[in-house]
């Protein structure tokens, strides 16, 4: 049961690898079905609890064993929700771009095993399975930006490669002092026997910076920007939507599992304020951006900030006594909101700017001017991205933000306020900026040719600007399953 | 000093060496040559782990380990060499550019 | 100082330094041809470290195939002016500096683990009767970490997508201008039955000895690789859709094994005893059949990208 959202996508892989001209029918085909599971193991999760599953009946540490507790579950939904309409908008999407037929056939394969992989990253409770699980992701992501092939398009893919190698390694080399000094590769045997020590902090600092050289935390953001804009748009709204997502979601188990016994507060400063650093760093780049998919890119480079304030606050909580009830929840809760919230919008922004793209056959910022009344759908979807992004109510984003400040003030770290405010105020300017140019009326005379655009694309970007609204509204849902194994006691 | 010792030393020396290689040699076949030393270093780590001197056997859990990594390296350095022949076919360049960021 | 230690110390620096000359050569070419003597000095250790497996795999795949894979791409892009890495003087010595530094913390640290618990591999030992093999690792690999093994498998899977999505299906085909074949047709009429029959002998004996699917794998690319230098490939000879059913078969079976281990009642990949033999050897052949048509693809994809395609400077 646990195992389906893992095998299902790779079943698929595997049949539009062999058969090429089916593709887009059994991919989407494939994605119904994997959602279908996904939502399978979260309600079974809600039902009954913590999940554990022993591969080939080998209990660990012999063998590998699946978990699945209430981050995983809800982690498992965000995937879902997001490769589902990326799917449909991908049939779309590659039929239209005629002369690129091996680069449709590359999607469907690559985009399955990426998926496969993004849920055998959040259900694995090993630590070697992790290092194979971020490799097929990193491959796949890698081949995905390359699928496009322009020339800047391969350069970024190059970049992103060597980036992620790098980081593969570094995280491999933690793993091995971790085998050395503790005999084991799972995850909860090792948080058991780790002790501060220099081969848990070694171990500890080269996976943390492998994770975030792959979540592209500032300042080693820099392979991300282009990787995620020269991506055909299906493509970068995977990337940065869930692939970033996949990496935080690594590092914040780990932070809480394996390394919860040095995991210090100085330590979580420090990623609090690379995290801010991030924000406005980003958000100003993005501002500057002549080009919508690279501007988008850029507000992925200032969101992932905003993941990485909850380690100053959560792990604060972890060392006070009873802290975890005043702060710590609202810190988790709304870091993971915000990495969800995020997933879909920005998702919902980069399918709505391949729409945009492929109606008019550039991105230039400025030529996107009285779009609105010809594609008022994707004006839509861009408008309610923009709305959870920036944080205003009803949409998830405005949850996410809310949960953060509440425990920053709690916690008396007012300071992560101040950054996540003045990050509302830029990620507003470049939201209006582009919705600006959408709406105006002065672009409505220039006589640039649209292309008729499939129907499905348009609501694809749609839906997934409406989850995230729709999750300001449902938020007690989510909440309550995210509490299933909680990593601070009580509560 | 022990056979450990002096393999972890050397696996030390690898990565280090491949990480300033991969950083500072332009050349992007040198790069994905750098990249391999690290990993031959990181395997090197966990095949002294492996090692017990003595009679004993060796443990097989790290050796099965690398061989996995041994094939993904592979996989990942062929992929990229495939990409830097394709960079430098189209563009005729053999190495990556501050101007690639912007 | 025993005899045993120096030996140690005298290998350990001769792969140090063949890969320092090997990253720092002036010229690329010679540069991977010393990477080719670091894989093997390092398959070497491999054999002193009393893992012969990797040792096979080693020569086979890191100093063979990523070798070769490497020398060709420095023949067709190794020339040129070099890259924009003028860098200042005062950056290398920081640079220097700090990959020392790095190699400091490191040895520092990586000689504290040593040796800390002999539990697990006890009990590695110990369930070794049920898992269908006798040596050891393929033990590992294809039984207690068999799903670790699948996700490998994938990775594979996703390289060949990955080259094949770049497009140009054709596989082969020399490089413009490069040298003309060098093993003569009458070498690889004699060797390909050699090499098909080492791959199966380690196949077979992977399951009481060094060798199996990755060993076998490793030889069958090795061959592929051979055959594609001479204008010879057989993944020239095999329409697309084998060609693309032989990279995926391997995925294929494992997936299906595991699935019939539930159907009989266990969980994803179970199996043991005389049963788990048979399993084992059933996912090591087509395993081993799709990693060496994949490191073949691999290595021949990448070789059309020069010719006509190139672009003046």
């Amino acid at each position: 049961m646990i195992l389906t959202p893992i095998l299902l996508p790779l079943i698929g892989a595997f049949l539009t690898f062999i058969t090429r001209r089916s593709a887009p029918l059994i991919g989407t085909a494939t994605a119904a079905l994997t959602a279908a599971s996904s939502i399978g193991v979260a309600w079974t999760v809600g039902r009954r609890g913590f999940l554990s599953y022993p591969l080939g009946d080998w209990a660990a540490p012999v063998g590998i064993a699946l978990r699945a507790d209430g981050l995983s579950a809800v982690m498992l939904l965000t995937s879902a929700s997001v490769v589902l309409p990326v799917c449909v908008y991908a049939v779309g999407y590659f039929r239209k771009q005629a002369g690129e037929a091996h680069a449709a056939a590359g999607f469907w394969p690559l985009a399955l095993l990426l998926w496969g992989g993004l849920n055998g990253l959040f259900l694995s409770g090993d630590v070697f399975n992790l290092y194979v699980v971020l490799e097929l992701m990193t491959l796949a992501a890698v081949a995905l930006v390359a699928i496009g092939s322009e020339e800047s398009g391969l350069a970024a893919a190059m970049r992103y490669l060597l980036a992620a190698f790098l980081a593969s390694m570094f995280y491999l080399l933690g793993v091995a002092l971790l085998y050395g000094a503790y005999g084991t590769l799972d995850m909860a045997m090792l948080g058991a026997r780790l002790v501060p020590e220099p081969a848990a902090y070694l171990a500890a600092a080269l996976i943390a910076g492998a994770l975030a050289l792959k979540t592209a935390l500032f300042p080693l953001h820099f392979w991300l920007p282009r990787a995620h804009a020269a991506a055909p748009a299906p493509v970068s709204a995977l990337l940065s939507s869930l692939v970033v997502t996949g990496s935080f979601y690594l590092f914040l188990r780990l932070w809480t599992s394996v390394f919860a016994p040095i995991a210090s507060v100085s330590a979580g400063q420090l990623l609090g304020i690379l995290g801010s650093t991030a924000i406005v760093w980003g958000s100003l780049q993005a501002l500057r951006q002549q080009h919508l998919k690279v501007m988008i890119a850029y507000s992925t480079v200032a969101q992932v900030g905003y993941l990485f304030l909850l380690f100053p606050l959560v792990t604060s909580a972890m060392a006070t006594a009873g802290g975890a009830d005043a702060w710590g929840v609202s810190a988790w809760n709304g870091g993971v909101y915000h990495a969800i919230s995020h997933a879909l919008a920005k998702a919902a922004m980069f399918l709505a700017a391949g729409t945009i793209v492929q109606a008019l056959g550039s991105d230039r910022i400025v030529g996107i001017s009285g779009i609105a009344r010809q594609l008022p759908v994707t004006t839509y979807a861009f408008g309610i991205a923009g709305m959870t992004l920036i944080g205003l109510p009803p949409s998830g984003g405005f949850v996410a933000k809310w949960l953060l400040l509440s425990a920053a003030f709690a916690s008396g770290q007012w300071w992560w306020a101040i950054v996540m405010l003045l990050g509302g105020i830029l990620t507003a300017g470049y939201v209006f900026l582009v919705l600006g140019q959408e709406l105006s009326q002065a672009g409505s005379d220039h006589d640039v040719e649209m292309k008729p655009v499939p129907r499905s694309m348009e609501y694809a970007a749609f839906a997934l600007a409406f989850a995230a609204l729709v999750l300001g509204l449902r938020v007690t849902e989510p909440l309550e399953l995210l509490r299933i194994g909680f990593p601070f006691g009580g509560s | 000093m022990t056979t450990f010792a002096i393999y972890a030393i050397g696996a030390a020396a690898l990565v280090a060496a491949g990480v300033h290689g991969a950083l500072t040699r332009p050349h992007l076949v040198q790069k994905i040559l750098s990249m391999n030393v690290i990993g031959g270093g990181v395997f090197l780590l966990l095949i002294a782990l492996a090692y017990r001197e003595g009679p004993a056997f060796a443990d097989p859990l790290p050796q099965a380990l690398v061989l996995t990594g041994i094939v993904v390296a592979v996989s990942v350095s062929a992929f990229g060499v495939a990409i830097a022949r394709r960079l430098h076919a189209r563009m005729g360049r053999s190495g990556l550019t501050e101007g690639d960021l912007e | 100082m025993t005899l045993e230690i120096l030996l140690d110390l005298l290998l350990m620096a001769a792969v140090v330094v063949t890969a320092f000359r090997a990253i720092h050569a002036r010229e690329i070419f010679a540069g991977v041809i010393l990477y080719i003597v670091f894989g093997l000095l390092l398959a070497l250790v491999w054999v002193r470290l009393e893992a012969p497996d990797l040792a096979i795999a080693e020569a086979a795949i890191g100093a063979g195939i990523t070798g070769a894979m490497l020398l060709d791409a420095a023949r067709q892009i190794g020339d040129g002016p070099p890259p924009t890495g003028a860098t200042r003087r005062w950056e290398r010595y920081v640079a220097a500096a700090a990959s020392l530094a790095f190699m400091a913390v490191l040895a520092v640290t990586f000689v504290t683990v040593e040796e800390r618990t002999a539990e697990l591999p006890a009990r590695l030992a110990n369930s070794l009767g049920e898992s269908g093999v006798e040596h050891p690792v393929t033990a590992v690999l294809l039984n207690y970490r068999a799903y670790d093994t699948l996700l490998e498998v994938a990775v594979l899977l996703a390289a060949a997508a990955a080259v094949l999505s770049l497009g140009e299906l054709r596989v082969s085909g020399r490089v413009a201008g490069g040298a003309p074949p060098q093993v003569a047709a009458g070498a690889t009429a004699l060797l390909t039955p050699l090499g098909v029959l080492v791959a199966a002998y380690l196949l077979l004996q992977g399951s009481h000895a060094p060798g199996g699917a990755f060993p076998a794998g490793a030889v069958l690319g090795a061959l592929g690789v051979l055959l594609t230098l001479t204008d010879n490939s057989p993944l020239d000879r095999l329409r697309p859709a084998a060609l693309r059913a032989a990279l995926a078969a391997g995925f294929g079976v494992f997936i299906v094994v595991g699935l019939v281990a539930m159907a009989a009642g266990g969980s994803f990949l179970s199996y043991r005893g005389s049963s788990a033999g048979l399993a084992v050897l059933l996912i090591e052949t087509f395993v081993a059949i799709s990693i060496g048509a994949t490191l073949a693809l691999l290595f021949s994809v990448g070789r059309t990208g020069g010719g006509d395609e190139r672009r003046a400077p």
